[in-house]
């Protein structure tokens, strides 16, 4: 027992880390279903992060209702980005997410709340293994049951053809708002959690780079089920630690992990997405 | 039930749907038919709210339902299945049924997340449901397969199982039967009247499968150029003359030479040739030859697979088994450029002219694969022997007016100096004096030495223009003569209004 | 006026940079529809190349500038053959080949760190120019000039490979209806080959111009910022289209000068990217661009 524990003290933080990337590839994994690709994940991430941060640290709040007023906070920003973004089809709508993105980031840099581009640091130690990982469960749980449930096939058959889904009585745009919203209260959750383990939060954590590494984590599996992302998330955060030798080739394993997901392991949530041929 | 009222749709220029008026009674069964390019599908997305009309009105049970979304549509019971089959491909079948279910049913995501019992009842009633819509249309035992993996004629019992799941009181059928063999046809007959009879069902169906749409309908709509030109039962259709014109064309005045020109040596040799798309095959066991300076032409209903096999010919689609070969060289197999190298000019159906750029350039693409020089020399005669596009040589080719791209599109297969040269539909949409004059060319064409595909829905023109004529249904030839003889013949009469 | 008419130039010379970056993207996006986000990695190796040829080989500019061309054109075939083609022969989605190319661009900048490390490169003393011209209180360095007039010769002389020459016909038919240029005879995947090769040629000497503009420093992370911005540009003048794209690109330049020299320097980024964000939801489709319509 002691082994373990010690293990643990040792690797607290990348445990932790892996618990987050989890719920990020998560948030990605959402929109996916509904067949769109969200490349803004990481700023809503960070509006979660800072809005906790801001109303710990500032304001003495208590940990859950900061980081559940930080994941409302970005619910509301994923919504209202996402009505604009309903009629934008795939790419438009990874682009558009992206350039989304980067006015968090440069918003973060400059305004005074969030401290700069230093950031916020010093924030409450907060978070530890039983929040991040009961965040977790809940959100393998509420998958589970989503993707049997009326909503879950609801977002198939969106993913699948939305035309056909419109004929068979599917309100396409609700269901698109829906998932943008979900994926925005994940992410939120997600950045308030990191926040109180880190203790810092800064600007770059919404740029390009770490959107696409939430996509890395969501596609690496590539099962088709939720399972994917959280073992993706769990699997690319840990590796590289277990690696360490290859630390200098992270961004290669990262890229190649895709083109090789991409071509030759079009399984699971790629395929369904493979259908754009067929649209209209 | 239905009431469409001066219904019109334009697009641009075109006229798809021209102010067309008819009524479906409750319990009816009605066909909606006409050549390719009527209108019929875009009527069918009007009603159902994938498209806006620019006029006119839709009533649905008394209310108008004339701008409404298609979920909104679905929602008053109204259901549609697609003519280019949209399933959702990689569920399984009964997951097709059950989200054809959603209209119905109203658990939301919280009752799903905490598994109340309204959701468990919801779930349960659904797959119930699911199973026995699967067993209607006999699809039972293929419940677990992913759709795109079922058999096509399968795939469209799917649909209509899919479409039954929203509990519509009226059900639109789009081409139900395409691809689909005897057996299966008579199978959907029957369905499509219990339908009616069991289920208490109307049905709105456009088919060009005459068999069927005799069989079944209690009442038949003809369009033609987006207008209504003939309603009533069946027998009246079926000897309406301005029906037959649409779909068979006019007697000329001017009496022809009968055209016998003896083949001469094979330019194109097709034999056995089976071929189709991932869904199935459409041709089966097609054989055709086209000689030396003879004009052969290849007819049939809409569907039947005229494009196919041009497209099959050209390296578009990959043949499954046959030969073709190209003046005894075999191609079948060969890639479109390998094969236009050969000598082979297909101008595909609706011209295809590349819209953006000049119709100069448009000439020069078609030369593209050629080698050698006089390009120059050729675009310059053809510039002169057709002055609508000499005039017009810097004009964007999609400004051009539907003749003038179909000349445009001839011109440019005439660039490549084809040894066969192949035309799909040339008088598809195109006002009858435009019609006179394309053929006209073909004839010249041909009077220079080239030999001529021509596939064609307009019967009668076609027959007097070529020297032999093949008759396509289903994907087999049916008849095969001289193209004065078939001129007459009741064979082709049936083939097209069965 | 004078401060004004100055931005304008210096905003005319960056944005002739982001308008070469913006056609490799839209002549690729034109014969493909896809997004080629490896582009701007591609940059940033020609620039690399550009360096080790100036620096480490010590030869001339003009000999550094075609060796950043040649080795990004090839980069750009290897790549389509390694990664695009394979996609395309599987039916796979556009958005797959988006997610492709940026798991390319990670490797290549991977690549390019282990090459040229992860610290800022200089171009060698000398490269760059150092003559100015002033007239009318506007100062116009020779640089600016001769990148100006680089992207120029460029440009025309793309134009009169698409309009002019038979290859060009091809790239043009092919982008407006890929099966009917094939009934024409023309072999698709050799023109989309050709497409990525002029496309990566340009970034390559994109990315040695744009090393030359900024006092010659070159690092492998330099094409990141050019990624989105070309991305932007295009996106403003409309997808696939050649003028929209220079157009585009000449709108970044400018309007990026002149809100860091009115505005608050540090939204700059901001304001591009919320531009971009709201044109793709009003006007998808570009300024200039029109709906592209593929009907079989």
């Amino acid at each position: 027992m002691n082994a373990v524990t010690d293990l643990y003290a040792a690797y607290s933080t990348l445990v932790l880390f892996a618990g987050v990337a989890a719920l990020l590839a998560l948030s990605i994994y959402v929109t996916l279903m509904a067949g769109q690709l969200s490349l803004g994940n990481a700023a809503l991430a960070t509006i979660g992060g800072y809005t906790a941060a801001i109303l710990t640290k500032t304001y003495h709040a208590a940990l859950w209702p900061a980081l559940l007023a930080g994941a409302a906070l970005a619910t509301v920003v994923a919504a209202v980005i996402g009505i604009p973004c309903l009629r934008l089809r795939g790419i438009y709508l990874a682009i558009a997410t992206l350039a989304f993105g980067e006015v968090v980031r440069v918003a973060a840099l400059n305004l005074t709340i969030t401290g700069g581009a230093l950031g916020l640091v010093g924030i409450a130690p907060l978070a530890s293994f039983p929040h991040v990982y009961g965040a977790l469960a809940a959100a393998a749980f509420f998958f589970y049951r989503l993707e049997r449930s009326r909503t879950g096939r609801a977002f198939a058959a969106i993913r699948e053809d939305e035309a056909a889904a419109q004929a068979m009585g599917i309100r396409v745009m609700t269901y698109k708002v829906l998932a943008f919203s979900i994926a925005g209260f994940l992410a939120g959750l997600a950045g308030g959690l990191a926040v109180h383990f880190t203790y810092l939060i800064n600007p770059t954590q919404a740029s390009f780079g770490e959107a696409v590494t939430i996509l890395t984590y969501a596609i690496f599996d590539g099962t088709g089920s939720f399972a994917g992302p959280i073992l993706g998330g769990m699997a690319l955060t840990v590796l590289p630690e277990a690696l360490r030798f290859l630390k200098e080739y992270r961004l290669l394993l990262d890229g190649a992990i895709l083109v090789l997901v991409t071509t030759y392991l079009p399984n699971g949530v790629l395929d369904p997405l493979l259908r754009w041929r067929r649209r209209a | 039930m239905l009431e469409i009222a001066g219904l019109s749709r334009t697009f641009g220029g075109l006229r798809a749907v021209d102010e067309v008026s008819f009524g479906v009674r409750e319990g009816e069964i009605v066909g909606l038919i006409g050549p390719n390019g009527a209108g019929k599908t875009t009527l069918f997305n009007l009603v159902t709210g994938f498209q806006v009309p620019t006029a006119g009105r839709v009533r649905f049970r008394g209310a108008d339902i004339t701008r409404w979304s298609p979920d909104r549509v679905t929602a008053a019971g109204i259901a549609r299945t697609f003519q280019n089959i949209r399933l959702f491909r990689e569920m399984p079948a009964v997951e097709n049924v059950v989200v054809g279910r959603h209209i119905r049913t109203a658990a939301t995501l919280a009752d799903a997340v905490f598994a109340t019992p309204r959701y468990r009842a919801e779930e349960r009633d659904t797959r119930a449901r699911a199973r026995d819509l699967l067993g209607l249309v006999g699809l039972a035992d293929r419940a677990a397969v992913p759709a795109r993996s079922l058999a096509y004629g399968d795939q469209r019992r799917l649909e209509i199982a899919r479409a039954l799941a929203t509990e519509p009181r009226l059900l639109l059928l789009d081409e139900p039967a395409a691809g689909m063999n005897t057996t299966e046809t008579q199978a959907l007959m029957t369905l499509i009247r219990r339908l009616r009879d069991e289920h208490g069902l109307t049905v709105l169906l456009i088919e060009h499968d005459m068999k069927l749409v005799m069989g079944v309908c209690d009442r038949i709509v003809v369009l033609n150029f987006g207008r209504k030109i003939a309603e009533g039962a069946p027998d009246e259709v079926r000897r309406d003359p301005g029906v037959i014109e649409a779909y068979l064309g006019t007697q000329t005045e001017r009496l022809r030479d009968v055209r016998t020109a003896s083949p001469g040596a094979a330019v194109l040799s097709v034999d056995n040739l089976s071929a189709g798309y991932a869904a199935g095959d459409v041709l089966h066991d097609v054989s055709l030859e086209v000689g030396a300076g003879q004009i052969v032409t290849l007819i049939g209903a809409n569907g039947a697979g005229k494009t196919t096999l041009l497209r099959t010919i050209s390296g578009l689609v990959r043949p499954r088994s046959g030969t073709i070969r190209l003046r005894g060289v075999t191609v079948d197999g060969a890639r479109p450029d390998r094969i236009v190298g050969l000598g082979v000019a297909h101008v595909p159906e609706g011209r295809q002219v590349l819209a953006r750029m000049t119709v100069l350039d448009n000439l020069r693409a078609g030369a593209f694969a050629r080698r050698g020089g006089a390009v120059e020399q050729d675009l310059a005669a053809l510039l002169a022997r057709f002055p609508e596009l000499g005039d017009r040589r810097t004009q964007i080719a999609g400004t051009l007016s539907g003749g003038e791209q179909q000349m445009l599109a001839i011109a440019r297969g005439l660039m490549a100096r084809p040894r066969l040269l192949m035309l799909d539909e040339p008088s598809l949409g195109l006002a009858p004096r435009i019609v006179e004059r394309i053929f006209g060319i073909i004839r010249e064409v041909n009077g220079e030495g080239t030999p001529i595909l021509l596939v064609e829905q307009n019967a009668q023109l076609a027959l007097e223009t070529a020297d032999q004529g093949y008759v396509l249904e289903t994907g087999r030839i049916v008849r095969h003569d001289r193209a004065d003889r078939l001129l007459g013949d009741e064979a082709v009469r049936r083939a097209y209004l069965g | 006026m004078a401060v004004f008419l100055q931005q304008l130039v210096n905003g005319i010379s960056l944005g002739s940079v982001y308008a070469l970056f913006a056609l490799g993207f839209t002549l690729v996006f034109g014969v493909l529809e896809i997004i080629n986000l490896a582009h701007p990695a591609v940059l940033a190796v020609g620039a690399l190349l550009a360096y080790t040829l100036l620096a480490g080989a010590k030869t001339g500019l003009a000999l550094a500038v075609a060796g950043a061309c040649a080795g990004g054109g090839l980069l750009g075939v290897v790549l389509d053959a390694v990664a695009f083609r394979p996609l395309r022969l599987r039916g796979a989605s556009r958005l797959s080949s988006l997610i492709t190319s940026i798991g390319i661009a990670l490797i290549l900048v991977n690549l390019a760190q282990i090459v040229w490390g992860t610290e800022p490169l200089s171009y060698p003393p000398g490269t760059v120019p150092m003559r100015f011209f002033t007239a009318g209180g506007v100062t116009v360095s020779l640089l600016q000039g001769v990148v100006l007039a680089t992207v120029v010769a460029l440009m025309i002389g793309l134009r009169l490979l698409l309009i002019r020459t038979r290859l060009g016909l091809a790239i043009r038919a092919v982008a407006e209806n890929p099966q009917t240029a094939s009934l024409l005879g023309m072999p698709f995947d050799r023109v989309v080959a050709f497409t990525f090769f002029l496309s990566s040629a340009l970034a390559g000497i994109a990315g040695v111009l744009v090393g030359m503009l900024f006092q010659g420093s070159v690092s492998p992370f330099m094409g990141n910022t050019y990624g989105l911005k070309g991305l932007a540009a295009i996106i403003l003048g409309g997808m696939g289209d050649i003028t929209g794209a220079v157009l585009g690109g000449l709108v970044m330049g400018i309007g990026e000068v002149m809100i860091v020299q009115y505005l608050n320097s540090s939204y700059r980024d901001a304001v591009a990217f919320g531009l971009l964000f709201l044109v793709l939801v009003l006007r998808p489709t570009g300024l200039l661009g029109q709906q592209r319509s593929r009907e079989a």
